[in-house]
């Protein structure tokens, strides 16, 4: 019986997947698997049995990732199960930008008499624009960004796409209308239209701000559903003071951005919808399930994708380990020496990190093999079977 | 030289294409050709002189269209100008009944500090639903009608069309994606979201009722972007409280929905766009250019299409008249009693109109042709070349 802990509200279309193998505890302290969406948790005490932590959504700022993956906890997220969410939000985002519906939706909300007289009167300070037929740039091809340079390019947009480091399934499957290029010059000078789709890390810091703001059109709308620190705020208020930028879009309002006319701020909606907590739930208990049921690992974000499958032998090893020279050779070292025949075996790493399965054909003894392999370099063991 | 008058405002592209052979009058009686947006002509004297009407616009309640047929006056109008204007203000309405990304801003410029925590903490009350996925029903197939359901099958929605005019040019540029169905009660009961593109007139005055209502699903949204008048108000209004239709978008408030809490109501802003408005006076004005420099009809609501090009011959004479027995053999013999060879010639008809254009190898006066204009039947002729 695996015991899961859930952190935040977790949709039942989610937790209805979890079979009468699991139990829901409330005491996280006991669980061998935590299911969060945005509950904080780097400052928690992380339980010494906790095996997994499944994030329903994608981004883990909350998660003490270094400290799990140095305690072997495999951390999961789910990323695209809220690209359409975002997808969606970044096109009304679009439109928003190109006609003010906002604000014409806002002062017809305040109109009482003679209401169809007055509108025709006053409605011409609503006019706005059309996107078809406009430069969209996207400025990163994954999961989300794909989505919306397809869709924009389906309702007659140019669109242009950069991603420096695309992946093959994102070039797979960006629409071939899609200009793609690598080079932000070839971008930034043509698009009426800037949406920015890359993940937050050291190096996108502030990735747009005075020096990108100068290389692109006057009156271009940037839209920013990826993260606030990406922009540089102080020049993209610059920059739309200029009136080089005519809008800026972000989906997290901060106290620079809430009074200003030309910024619309979203309260941070992007995966704020139904079908996207259903998809990250069902996403995140699936693979919280087969973690702990087959050792299989898919969209974590500190080990390895690694899959055997359902065990089809006798017995089956998971092993979290260091990824430095000679540790396969020693794992299968012990085994043989513990005199366990090797079925399959799957060893995969990423980055510091490398993880292990292997299908035996004798039943082995936990705790033996634990001490067997109590090695340097070996994070943690599991017998999954 | 033809003297043209605008009677509203007109986009500068259109004004562009009236060359050295046209001046601008401000005064109408003087006119042989109408430029006219929102103008109400109802009880306009329309003069001896004017030949043709042409609306930058689809809608013509505002020209007194059955006295200019009478009268041997072409009026235009430009369909399909502002379709895309109209398509993406739907597709803003499609996105905004599913999620209350408006109220979202409104709230987020409410807040005073701590930004990011009571986004985060406030912002779950304007979670939504996504479209992809949903069934929309489109009614009426027009150049919208069509435009909007290929967009949102493009955007993932499953599309229902119902339109009992459907024209084969409309049936070529559906995707085939899209389900036809020829019974409105066949899509009423499979949709969650509802839009209509239907023109208003006689036939579908109030074709949304009670009964309509009652075949709806519970919490439809409904899109309205035709006409106010096409729904019942009062029927309307109560599907609205009870809960059956969710949220109603309106392109047409009035006092009875525009302060209620589950209507959206954007003040006409259909075709409110730079780029639509100036399709429409370029399509207006070129069609004026085309009738009165070449006698070709395109895109009359009271006079049929009808087109020979440039004139290549001594001389070319267009005719007016009602769509009656024997006229064609009159204009034809009367011609040939004047001993005037016919080149070229093409007669169409609309409802009780008809045009003929004939293309001649000899120069006509206007005393040739004063028989002409003394048959029964005939409304107008004029010696265009």
């Amino acid at each position: 019986m695996y015991k899961i802990a859930a952190l935040n509200k977790i949709s039942q279309k989610g937790l209805d997947r979890l079979t009468d193998q699991y139990t829901i505890v409330e005491d996280f302290g006991i669980a061998d698997g935590i299911l969060v969406r945005s509950q904080e948790m780097n400052a928690m005490d992380l339980p010494a049995g906790l095996l997994a932590i499944a994030r329903a959504g994608a981004g883990v700022n909350n998660i003490p990732v270094e400290l799990c993956s140095k305690k072997g906890i495999v951390v999961f997220n789910t990323p695209g199960a809220n690209a359409n969410a975002v997808k969606e939000l970044v096109l009304t985002g679009l439109l928003l930008c190109a006609r003010d519906v906002a604000g014409a939706m806002a002062w017809t909300r305040t109109l009482t008499c003679d209401v169809a007289k007055t509108v025709e009167k006053h409605k011409g300070q609503f006019a706005g624009h059309e996107i078809k037929g406009k430069t969209l740039g996207v400025v990163g091809l994954g999961a989300i960004g794909v989505m919306v340079a397809n869709a924009a390019s389906a309702l007659g947009m140019n669109v242009i796409g950069y991603d420096p480091y695309i992946s093959i399934q994102s070039a797979h499957e960006l629409s071939s209308s899609v200009k793609y290029t690598d080079s932000p010059d070839l971008l930034l000078p043509v698009c009426d239209y800037l949406t920015i789709h890359i993940p937050y890390m050291e190096s996108t810091r502030g990735m747009i701000g005075a020096k990108q703001f100068a290389a692109m059109k006057n009156g271009v709308c940037i839209l920013n559903f990826s993260r606030d620190e990406i922009v540089r705020g102080d020049d993209i208020l610059i920059a739309i003071k200029s009136g080089k930028v005519r809008k800026y879009v972000t989906d997290f309002p901060t106290e620079a951005y809430l009074d200003h006319e030309d910024v619309m701020c979203i309260p941070h909606l992007g995966a704020s919808t139904r079908e996207s907590e259903e998809n990250c739930a069902r996403m995140a208990v699936d693979q919280l399930m087969d973690y702990l049921e087959n050792g299989n690992i898919k969209n974590s974000v500190n080990y390895p994708d690694c899959h055997l499958g359902v065990c089809a032998t006798t017995g089956r090893i998971a092993v979290l380990n260091r990824n430095i020279p000679a540790m396969l050779g020693k794992i299968t070292g012990i085994l043989a020496d513990m005199n366990i025949n090797i079925s399959d075996l799957n060893n995969r790493s990423k980055g510091e990190y490398a993880y292990t399965l292997i299908d035996i054909d004798s039943v082995v003894d936990e705790a033996a093999l634990r001490k067997a392999l109590s090695v340097d370099g070996i994070i943690a063991v599991r017998v999954v079977k | 030289m033809f003297a043209i008058t605008a009677l509203n405002k007109i986009a500068q592209k259109g004004l562009d294409l009236f060359d050295s052979d046209f001046s601008f009058t401000d005064d109408a009686g003087e006119a042989q050709g109408i430029l006219v947006r929102s103008h109400d002509m109802l009880n306009m004297e329309l003069s001896e002189k004017l030949l043709a009407i042409a609306r930058a616009g689809a809608g013509v309640n505002n020209i007194p269209v059955d006295v200019c047929s009478a009268r041997g006056i072409v009026v235009f109008n430009t369909p399909g100008a502002n379709a895309n204007a109209v398509k993406e203000l739907v597709l803003a309405g499609l996105f905004l009944s599913s999620r209350d990304i408006v109220s979202g801003i409104t709230w987020a410029k409410s807040l005073t500090e701590d930004i990011a925590k009571n986004v985060e903490k406030g912002k779950s009350k304007f979670a939504g639903n996504e479209i992809k996925g949903k069934t929309l029903g489109v009614i009426g197939l027009g150049a919208i009608g069509v435009m909007v359901a290929n967009a949102a099958s493009a955007l993932g929605m499953k599309v229902a069309g119902y339109d009992p005019f459907l024209s084969v040019k409309a049936a070529l540029e559906l995707t085939n994606k899209i389900n036809l169905y020829d019974k409105l009660e066949g899509i009423l009961p499979q949709c969650d979201y509802i839009t209509i593109h239907v023109p208003y007139m006689e036939g579908t005055k109030n074709m949304i009722g009670e009964t309509q209502f009652s075949q709806m699903r519970d919490g439809v949204r409904l899109l309205n972007f035709s006409r106010d008048a096409i729904i019942n108000e009062r029927d309307l209004i109560s599907a609205i409280d009870s809960g059956k239709v969710h949220r109603y978008v309106t392109d047409f408030p009035n006092e009875h929905v525009a302060s209620h809490h589950h209507v959206i109501c954007i003040p006409h802003l259909g075709a409110s766009t730079e780029e639509s408005e100036e399709n429409c006076a370029v399509m207006a004005a070129e069609q004026l250019v085309d009738y009165l420099k070449n006698g070709n009809i395109t895109n009359s609501v009271n006079y049929p299409d009808c087109s020979m090009g440039k004139c290549h011959t001594a001389g070319r004479i267009a005719v007016l008249h009602r769509n009656i027995p024997s006229m064609i053999g009159r204009i034809t013999s009367l011609m040939a009693d004047k001993d005037i060879n016919i080149s070229d010639m093409t007669n169409r008809s609309k409802g009780e109109y008809q045009y003929t254009l004939v293309d001649v190898d000899s120069h006509v006066e206007k005393q040739d042709l004063e028989a002409l204009r003394t048959i029964n039947g005939i409304i107008a002729v004029r010696i265009v070349k």
